[in-house]
Formats: C-alpha cells, sequence, structure tokens
C-alpha cells in the first residue's frame, strides 16, 4: 500500500466557462477514511470522475495508486457513483459477477463472491431473481457488493448512504471499517456532514469549486483556534447579542451552538446569560461541529467564488 | 481486445439471445415467410375449388372446325365443351337469367369464319388476356387448317403444318434461367433481411444505449471500462445476436430449400425444366454476409451515438428518423436498379457507402457487376465504417454522461471534432 493513494495537484475543470472544480490540491493517505464534503453543486463528483479519469482535467496533475490512472489502476478501484443504477432485466447474481468480471475477477470466482456478498447483505435469497424485483434499497446494496467484491486498493463512495435505512447504513458503516482496517483507502464523499464526521479519519471541504479545509478531523476542529459552547434555555435571548463574546452562532433549533471570541472566558457568556434572566437547561463546552465549520467556510467559499467571477 | 470488451460483449450476446423476443422473432420470421409464399396457392387453391367450369364453343361455321379448337385448348389445358345450336339471344338469356351461367364463355364461330377469319366471344366472367390469346391462337390454326384442306392440301398434312414450332435454347453466356431466377429470389431476400438487421439491430442499439443512460448503469460502467470499450462491445455483442439469428434462418431456409427440391424435382423434370446445371448462388451468399457485417458495423456506430444523444423516450423518434433514412433509401431506390442496372448513375449511386450493401447485392442478382466497382465500393465501405467508429466513439464517449437536454447539432459536432 503506498503512502499516498491520491494525488491531485492544481487540478481544474470547467464546463462550458463555468469552473466545476478549480486549483484544486489533494492528498489522500492510504489506509484511512477520507472525507470529501461540500454542498450540491461543489464540484465532488466532477473531483471523483477526475479521480478515475472519467473526465480529463483542463490542467494540473492526477496521480492515483502511484501512477497516472490506467486501465489496470482502474482494475484496482472500487467506485459506488452517486446516481447508480443496473441492467434491470438481469438476474442478480449474474449481474453482480458482470460487475466483478469487469474487475477482472475470473467468472468462478466472480460468481462465488457475488453469492458470498449477497448471503452477507441479506440478499442470499433474492440471488436469482431479476434485479427489477429489487426495491430501491436493495439496488443499492447490490452496488455497494459490486464495489466491494473486488476487494479494491481504494473503494471512492459517492453518497453511499443516501436513501437508506439505519440498519444498513449500520451495515454498510461496518463493511467500510472492515475494509480500512484491512488496508483499503476508502474516499467517501458526502453532504451529510454527521456521516463524515462519525466516519472519516480526515476531511476535505470543497465549496464552489475550491478547496477551503483539508485534514483530520481533529485538525480541522483544532484549526478554528477557538471554542464553542452548546446552550440550551428558556426566556430572553438578548445575551446573545453580544459581539464583544461571540464570534458567530449556529442555532440548531432547540440547541444554540454559539463560537466564542478567542480568548474568551465561557464563564462570563454564563454570567451574562443568568443576569439577563435566562434559565439555563444546559451550557457545555464543545469542540465546534463540522457542519459549524462547515457552515462557515462553504459561505465564504462561494464569496471566493463570486470574486473570482467578478 | 481487452477482456473487458468481452465481458460486455458475452453479456450482450446472452441476455439478448435468452430474451423471449430472440426466440420469438427467429421462429416468427420464417414462419412469416414460408406463409407469404405458400399463401398465393392456398388462395387459388380455394378460388378453384370443384371443377372449373368450362368453354361452351357453338360452331355454325359449317366447316367443322369445333373438334380442332378443342383440341388446341385442351392442350393448354383451358375446358371447353361442345354445345349444338345456341343463338346469341340463347347465350345472353343463359348469362342473364341464371345470374350464374353454366360456362364461362361462349365461343361463338359463325357461319363464314373461315373467310372472315373471325369468331364472337362472350364472356359470362372475365376470361383474362391469357385466355383470350389462346382462343385466338386455336382459333387461328383451325381455321388455317382447313383452308389448307380446302386448298387440296391433304389433312394429314394440313395437320402436320399446323403443329406449332418447337424453339431449343441453348445460353451461350453460360446462364441459366433456373439458375437467374433462383438467384434473383435469393437476391431480393438477403436485400431484404440486410435491411431489416440494419433497422431492427441497429435501433436496438440505440435504445440499449439510452436504457443504460436512463438507468445509470453507464455510472458504474465508466468506472471500468472505456467507453469506446462499451460501445465496441455493445455492438459486437448485438452483431453476434444478429449474426445468429441470420444463421438460424439460414439452416432453416436451406432445409426447406432442400427440402422442397427433393420433392419437386420429378415434377420439375417432368415440366422440362433442367436442374443437373443448377447450383445455389453462394457468391451471392458471402458477398451478402460480407455486406451485412460491414453495413451493420457502419449503422451500429451510427445508432451508437445516436443514442447517446438521447436522455428520454420522447426524444427517440426525432432522433433516430435521420439515421434510418439512410438504409430506407436503397430499399426504396431497387425497382430502379433492377429495372436499369446498366445505367452509369446507378452504377455511382449503389457505390455510395451508406446504399451499397443493400444496392450492392441487389445490382448483383440482375447482372454482372464489374469486379472493380465490387472492389470499390468495399474499400469504400471499410473506409467509412472506420471513419464513422472513429467519430461516433468520440460522440459516445460526451453523450453517455450528458444528462437533461438533447444536444444541439453545433454542440454534437463539437464533440465529433474533438472528443
Amino acid at each position: 500500500m503506498p503512502e499516498t493513494v491520491i494525488r491531485l495537484r492544481d487540478v481544474s475543470k470547467a464546463f462550458g466557462g463555468n469552473a466545476a472544480v478549480e486549483n484544486l490540491d489533494l492528498t489522500v493517505p492510504g489506509g484511512c477514511i477520507y472525507g470529501l464534503l461540500g454542498p450540491n453543486g461543489a464540484g465532488k463528483t466532477t473531483t471523483i470522475r477526475i479521480i478515475l479519469d472519467i473526465i480529463g482535467p483542463d490542467s494540473g496533475a492526477v496521480e492515483v495508486l502511484g501512477e497516472r490512472c490506467t486501465d489496470e489502476t482502474r482494475t484496482r478501484i472500487g467506485y459506488l457513483p452517486e446516481e447508480r443504477g443496473l441492467y434491470q432485466k438481469m438476474k442478480v447474481v449474474e449481474h453482480l459477477a458482470f460487475l466483478g468480471e469487469l474487475k477482472h475477477l475470473r467468472h468462478s470466482e466472480a460468481m462465488r463472491r457475488a453469492r458470498y456478498w449477497l448471503d452477507r447483505l441479506g440478499l442470499g435469497d433474492r440471488a436469482d431473481d431479476k434485479v427489477e424485483t429489487l426495491s430501491k434499497g436493495m439496488q443499492q446494496k447490490v452496488q455497494f457488493a459490486a464495489t466491494v467484491m473486488a476487494e479494491p486498493d481504494l473503494m471512492i463512495l459517492d453518497e453511499p448512504f443516501s436513501g437508506l435505512d439505519p440498519i444498513n447504513v449500520d451495515l454498510f458503516r461496518q463493511i467500510i471499517l472492515e475494509r480500512r482496517n484491512g488496508g483499503t483507502a476508502v474516499l467517501f464523499s458526502t453532504h451529510l456532514i454527521e456521516d463524515a464526521e462519525k466516519l472519516c479519519d480526515r476531511v476535505c471541504m470543497i465549496a464552489g469549486a475550491r478547496k477551503v479545509l483539508d485534514g483530520t478531523v481533529a485538525e480541522v476542529k483544532a484549526g478554528t483556534g477557538s471554542q464553542s459552547v452548546a446552550i440550551e434555555f428558556e426566556g430572553p435571548r438578548g445575551f446573545l447579542d453580544s459581539p464583544d463574546l461571540i464570534d458567530g452562532l449556529a442555532d440548531h433549533g432547540r440547541v444554540i451552538e454559539v463560537r466564542l471570541q478567542p480568548g474568551v472566558d465561557p464563564q462570563i457568556l454564563l454570567r451574562r446569560a443568568v443576569e439577563d434572566g435566562a434559565r439555563i437547561r444546559r451550557f457545555e463546552l464543545v469542540a465546534p461541529s463540522l457542519r459549524q465549520i462547515f457552515l462557515e467556510r462553504a459561505g465564504a467559499g462561494a464569496a471566493n467564488q463570486q470574486d473570482g467571477a467578478l | 481486445m481487452s477482456r473487458r470488451a468481452w465481458v460486455i460483449i458475452r453479456r450482450e450476446y446472452l441476455q439478448r439471445v435468452r430474451s423471449r423476443w430472440f426466440i420469438f422473432s427467429t421462429l416468427f420470421v420464417p414462419v412469416l415467410m414460408v406463409a407469404a409464399m405458400l399463401l398465393p396457392a392456398i388462395l387459388i387453391g380455394v378460388s378453384s375449388e370443384g371443377p372449373q367450369r368450362a368453354i361452351a364453343i357453338i360452331d355454325e361455321s359449317g366447316a367443322d372446325l369445333a373438334p380442332l379448337i378443342m383440341e388446341a385448348l385442351s392442350a393448354d389445358s383451358v375446358a371447353a365443351e361442345r354445345l349444338p345450336q345456341y343463338s346469341t339471344a340463347e347465350i345472353r338469356a343463359s348469362a342473364d337469367a341464371s345470374g350464374e351461367s353454366p360456362y364461362r364463355g361462349y365461343l361463338l364461330v359463325p357461319a363464314g369464319a373461315l373467310e372472315a377469319r373471325a369468331a364472337n366471344l362472350f364472356e359470362a366472367e372475365s376470361l383474362g388476356r391469357r385466355t383470350r390469346n389462346r382462343l385466338e391462337r386455336a382459333l387461328a390454326g383451325a381455321i388455317t387448317q382447313r383452308r389448307l384442306e380446302a386448298e387440296g392440301t391433304s389433312p394429314e398434312l394440313a395437320r402436320d403444318l399446323m403443329r406449332p414450332a418447337r424453339l431449343e435454347v441453348e445460353r451461350l453466356d453460360g446462364g441459366s434461367d433456373t439458375a437467374e431466377e433462383v438467384s434473383q429470389i435469393v437476391g431480393f431476400i438477403i436485400a431484404m433481411i440486410l435491411y431489416m438487421m440494419f433497422v431492427v439491430y441497429g435501433q436496438m442499439i440505440a435504445r440499449g444505449v439510452l436504457e443504460e443512460k436512463t438507468s445509470d448503469i453507464v455510472e458504474i460502467m465508466v468506472s471500468s471500462v472505456r467507453p469506446r470499450e462499451m460501445m465496441l462491445g455493445k455492438i459486437l455483442g448485438v452483431g453476434a445476436v444478429g449474426l445468429t439469428q441470420v444463421g438460424i434462418w439460414g439452416i432453416i431456409g436451406a432445409s426447406l430449400f432442400a427440402y422442397t427440391l427433393a420433392g419437386a424435382a420429378p415434377l420439375l423434370a417432368e415440366a422440362g425444366i433442367d436442374l443437373s446445371g443448377f447450383s445455389f448462388p453462394w457468391m451471392l451468399l458471402v458477398q451478402g454476409l460480407i455486406y451485412l457485417v460491414l453495413g451493420y458495423l457502419l449503422y451500429a456506430s451510427m445508432f451508437a451515438s445516436a443514442g447517446a444523444m438521447l436522455s428520454n423516450e420522447h426524444d427517440v423518434q426525432q432522433v433516430l428518423m435521420p439515421v434510418t433514412l439512410p438504409i430506407i433509401a436503397p430499399v426504396i431506390l431497387m425497382p430502379v436498379v433492377i429495372e436499369r442496372p446498366e445505367e452509369t448513375w446507378v452504377a455511382l449511386v449503389s457505390m455510395v457507402p451508406f446504399f451499397s450493401p443493400i444496392l450492392m447485392v441487389v445490382r448483383a442478382t440482375v447482372g454482372d457487376v464489374p469486379a472493380w466497382q465490387t472492389a470499390t465500393a468495399m474499400l469504400l465501405l471499410v473506409l467509412s465504417v472506420l471513419l464513422m467508429a472513429r467519430v461516433a466513439g468520440r460522440i459516445y464517449r460526451v453523450g453517455i454522461l450528458m444528462k437533461g437536454q438533447r444536444p444541439k447539432l453545433s454542440e454534437v459536432l463539437r464533440w465529433a471534432r474533438h472528443g
């Protein structure tokens, strides 16, 4: 397993004058789960397609598994696209084996593994049915099986959990972790920050075609350089209007996440709240959630993009 | 070819060969063809149920023409019956009164027919040109024979003089009428099969590509396979299905042909048709196969790129129409080519790549095609296949990942140039 499984250097791609990816540097180390985060339309799918050499970048260098992506390296990558489909008229097991064979598995071996993975994902009794008889979630499992069955060195999963029930999300997560522990690198794209926060070792955030954040989850959180407080209370909200103490806040509804100005003691904010007459139910020092960082940075990225356009 | 392309070819082939559509169409088309050939015979059999009504001969010439006329008619297997005295009024009445006359027609040979060389024919139903010609010939022969006798020729000599002459035909160009007729039928069948294959299998490819796009299967495929391999795999896989179907039809056709030929040989020999010089037009068949493969590759690439431009069912007809036109054009031109194969412009048009597969086969059935023309047509066809595959591959590569609006023509042309 190479140290670095994916390295993009200064990669740009535009479609008809609109930048989809701009000057992107991206390094995915081996053996970890790497989250590619960003709002819809940020350029995640384009980035993945460039990595897979489905489309070529306008400029920049791409290295995958230690070399330029070739037909040979592509057989070592398992890809679960966001827009996924299957041939509806094929038998499930034959379809899965077909996808395995495209990754250079022999026919008999592909059939064996197809049955194994269908069993593992609870679809063993549907193996000989036609794909069209499966529910959407079941088809998603078949596609997921297709990405893992050839035991790739790199798995690229584009929104793998969308539309899945919690039980199956957990099953997928288990398998992803199992693969990671076996040495597979996982690039995992999502717009659901909570998924990424729980699963990823490292994250990279893209917004408006540019990278806005990169690093381990801990680094990203520490990198904000300030403390956050989660507050749950009843009563007047006046104390929240204290620009001298509060840098920004995220209203989650019942809970309000407040980011303090650098160097501010949380105790001062608590005192001000109590003096204001707020009944505090919870006042907790928290690391900033990725969601909050994401919301701030995505906004900033979008703003940069507009500047660039002007 | 890469292993992945083989995997795709195998999938396309097995999925389609095992489909209900394939089994049905493979069996249905020969049944349809046999039915089309047998139907006229069956219809004739139905209409001639019961003995054919005869033609009445009423001889008032006084020269005893009736026996001679009837003899001549029976040689042509036209049923005739002699009636004694029967007036014109009676003839009219018999047809009018019953509505259903006992005879198909009445040949009234009047007095003085020998000199006038004329008779009257009353038709209860239309006898048709053929029967009228036969009656005319029989009448003319009978009159001439009796006239010769009247001039003193012995009846034996008169009879002998009136014997029809026979032509001993020998074709110095080595051709044989039977062989030419067979080769025309075979050529026509080959041309129709080519047409059908191009249209049916071409559309199958376009729809297959569309299905891959609308079901988003391409998204998974492109991560393992190059678009070029996907297109190649689809074209070759579907093509193999087509060849299988044609092969099965060939076997069915050959068995039927051999079976009928064996059964019909004595009858044909009796009718004086010599089969010894007959051979199946193998060269035509080989040519047909080559044109089938090359033409298919040309059209399949076009249909594949057309399919890649589609994003939904609505646009299917609009996009496929222009692609289908060059297949229909030679079928429309076919009668002209059969009628005037010698014209220069016919030769030129038949060598145009999109038309040549069907038109060259048709030309080969109606006359000799100079070897250089066959060679030119094939060379042009091969070159077009290579060019089309390149261009189509570029359009396909961009097209399969496109979503939404159907691309404008200018966009497609840009893809074709730059990919």
